[in-house]
């Protein structure tokens, strides 16, 4: 009697996100995200003979990740327990056989030997750690005291994840698109289109193996940027995508709301203005917000830090968010922002000047600087100024001792150097150029398509979107051809890149690191 | 892919799943006193479980870190103080292992009791381009930790560094395990626990070092 129900139990939990209601879903969402119980209170639990834990601490999803799907930190492994992985029989890597010696029998992971999880396995598995096949759980588990109506919530949340295909994906293939804004131009597009087109094609899995074809699309976007917004969803309906992959402009903000409201991944675009608090883009670097905050980290870091902020910037360029950030980290400094082209007034001691200035403006602005007191600093955004795409600075501003370049990116020879050596053979093999102008964007692209391409071959049968970003945040070590010297991810990291060098300009005109790498 | 039930209404699903738990518990109960057979040189998976005690002894290098409050200090000074040392690798966006690393350390310091001024606890930062001092402020006031406890970050470099003295470098941060590093005086051996040692075993270590 009771085995024919306990495989109707079993059928039934599989079939859980079709069996479960929503209010039930919900509660098992707040119990593995947040490690609450429906009343709000903490949930309680112990690992091993510790002390009593309690809610967010030893909510589920600190180590098995919003996805799920888990996590391996050295020989810590913490499993898969969407619905799919638990209520099914663990299985043995595939095409791995568990390594033997004479007279000795190496017992595979619990996870990967066991039956499968029911309701009451369950259960006990949170309350006592021991799992369905009589195993005791990794001491990295802890105990939970749950009620029954709690372990069936989880149970119906565990069902949810995962089980939707995500858009994008069919049994066909996997479908990327990279956008390309009109306010780049046409050379840089072309440049990052290359690489981009190539690399995909190259690193996606070959024709007639049994994982599913990549399929990179492109967006062009087109007139100004509040259109874009309605051209991403027109393109979205019309192609539905399960990443963005790489892309290139100027503005991005955009783009990244729409990232954000589609819980859309879009991973390291070229942009220097990337948007805040990002959840569904992972960046390449802060861009020129980071520029801003190391200017104020250096202010602050002086005798005598500034009384007033005088910024010269575009209002409908990127160099606003950069001076927004400075401004921001230096509440008390009074603040005068000025148009370009606007006469700065007498500076005098107690001022700083920033110039987050396109090459032409900033050689003008420094060309027509009134003598300065030798304690005002002039800061400039080498991303702006375009610093980082030449040997020289042509800036012929030598004589400015005050003068300090913020460059986001390694020292110019070291990056060149690094560039040449891990992408030059790549890119001549496919008939494409690394160029002085356009190197830190084609280094960025390949680095963008190799950690996706790794990500994307540690994904399962069935990929969802956050388990893609949590492969990203994992697979950032196959970054080794992008513009900074440091590139590092980790869970819920936003920006490969976090800081910049401040720089001098020598006399003979080359960017010179002054300090270490800050960051803010 | 999920499997697709014959539907039924939502309310009889619902019904019947909730029907069957009380019969399925003392089922599966029972399902899980199976039999255990006993082979000899079994191997289990690799796992934190295991701890294993060495003793070692190592240079400090010379470099500049940075406290919690963002105060500079320099390594051997930090650690050269006279006091036992108790000392972890750490970061603060890791999920697995460094919460339960510094939740025992937390455990360590509150059951020391009125000797814990007499224990200098560090925590290296091994992310140390993500862990600014602030990052690591918010993570020690959230696991209870006080002076002196402290977290250190610094250069990629200088935290490299310290890493590699202590043989517990990994290129590859999501490679790391868990290590307990502990040593009576300058001068002294260090003991390295692999594995998530437990605040009992760390304890057990820890008060013969404070032995007069």
């Amino acid at each position: 009697m009771k085995a024919p129900l306990l495989a109707l139990l079993i059928a039934l939990l599989g079939a859980a996100p079709a069996v479960a209601d929503e209010a039930l879903i919900d509660e098992g969402r707040r119990l593995y995200r947040d490690g609450l119980r429906a009343d709000g209170t903490p949930v309680e639990g112990r690992r091993h003979a510790g002390p009593p834990l309690r809610g967010r601490d030893i909510a589920c999803v600190q180590c098995h990740r919003p996805s799920g799907l888990g996590t391996v930190e050295g020989v810590a492994i913490a499993p898969a327990i969407t619905g799919r992985h638990l209520f099914s029989p663990g299985q043995p890597r595939a095409g791995r056989r568990p390594r033997q010696a004479p007279g000795m029998t190496l017992h595979d992971h619990g996870f990967r030997t066991r039956p499968a999880y029911d309701l009451l396995a369950l259960a006990r598995a949170m309350a006592d750690g021991i799992g369905p096949g009589g195993q005791a759980l990794d001491p990295l588990m802890p105990r939970y005291a749950l009620t029954t109506r709690e372990v069936e919530a989880l149970a119906a949340y565990l069902g949810s994840l995962g089980a939707t295909p995500p858009p994008g994906i069919t049994d066909e293939a996997i479908h990327l698109a990279t956008v390309v804004a009109p306010d780049a131009s046409p050379r840089r597009r072309q440049a990052m289109l290359d690489v981009l087109q190539h690399c995909v094609a190259e690193h996606g899995p070959r024709p007639g193996s049994e994982r599913r074809p990549w399929r990179l699309h492109t967006w062009k976007l087109h007139g100004p940027p509040p259109t874009w917004p309605a051209q991403l969803a027109r393109h979205l309906r019309e192609q539905p995508v399960f990443a963005l992959l790489s892309g290139i402009g100027r503005e991005w903000a955009p783009v990244h709301e729409f990232c954000e409201a589609e819980s859309l991944p879009c991973l390291f675009p070229n942009t220097d203005a990337p948007g805040p608090a990002p959840r569904s883009s992972i960046y390449l670097s802060p861009g020129v917000a980071v520029e801003g905050r190391v200017m104020a980290r250096y202010l602050e870091d002086r005798p005598r830090p500034p009384r007033r902020l005088v910024q010269v910037f575009a209002a409908d360029d990127i160099g606003r968010l950069g001076a927004a950030a400075l401004a921001a980290e230096l509440p008390a400094a009074a603040r005068l922002d000025l148009r370009p082209g606007t006469p700065p007034p007498l500076l005098a001691e107690g001022d700083a000047l920033a110039l987050w200035l396109p090459p032409d403006a900033l050689r003008e602005a420094l060309a027509t600087l009134p003598p300065l007191p030798a304690e005002v600093l002039v800061l400039v955004s080498a991303t702006l100024g375009e610093l980082e795409r030449r040997d020289e600075t042509s800036l012929g501003a030598t004589t400015l001792r005050q003068l300090r370049v913020v460059h986001p990116f390694d020292a110019p020879g070291r990056r060149l150097e690094r560039m040449v050596f891990n992408l030059g053979g790549w890119m001549s093999g496919r008939g494409l150029k690394l160029a002085r102008d356009t190197e830190r964007l084609q280094g960025d692209t390949w680095s963008a398509c190799a950690v996706t391409a790794r990500a994307l071959y540690t994904l399962d049968a069935t990929p969802s979107r956050e388990g893609l970003l949590e492969r990203v945040e994992d697979a950032y070590a196959g970054a080794t051809t992008t513009a900074y010297p440091r590139f590092t991810l980790g869970p819920g990291q936003r920006y490969g890149s976090k800081g910049a060098y401040v720089m001098r300009i020598s006399a003979d005109d080359r960017l010179e690191v002054e300090g270490e790498w800050v960051v803010p | 892919m999920p499997r697709k039930p014959t539907p039924l209404p939502r309310s009889a699903r619902r019904i019947a799943l909730l029907a069957l738990l009380p019969l399925a518990l003392p089922a599966a109960v029972r399902a899980g006193e199976h039999d255990h057979h006993h082979h000899h040189h079994h191997v289990a998976a690799p796992s934190s479980a295991t701890i294993s005690r060495s003793e070692t002894r190592l240079t400090l290098p010379k470099v500049a870190l940075k406290t919690q409050d963002g105060k500079a200090v320099a390594l051997p000074e930090l650690i050269d103080d006279g006091r036992p040392v108790l000392l972890n690798f750490t970061y603060t966006s890791c999920t697995a292992i460094c919460p339960p690393m510094t939740r025992i350390f937390a455990e360590v310091q509150d059951k020391l009791g009125a000797d814990r001024a007499r224990v200098r606890i560090v925590s290296v930062s091994i992310d140390p381009e993500e862990d600014t001092p602030k990052r690591l402020r918010d993570y020690a006031r959230q696991f209870g930790a006080a002076e002196p406890w402290v977290f250190v970050t610094g250069s990629s470099a200088a935290s490299e560094s310290v890493q590699k003295a202590f043989n517990a470098y990994r290129p590859d941060k999501m490679g790391h395990t868990p290590l307990t590093f502990l040593r009576r005086a300058p001068g002294q051996p260090w003991v390295r626990l692999d594995g998530l040692a437990q605040a009992p075993q760390i304890l057990a270590e820890l008060r013969p070092m404070l032995a007069p």
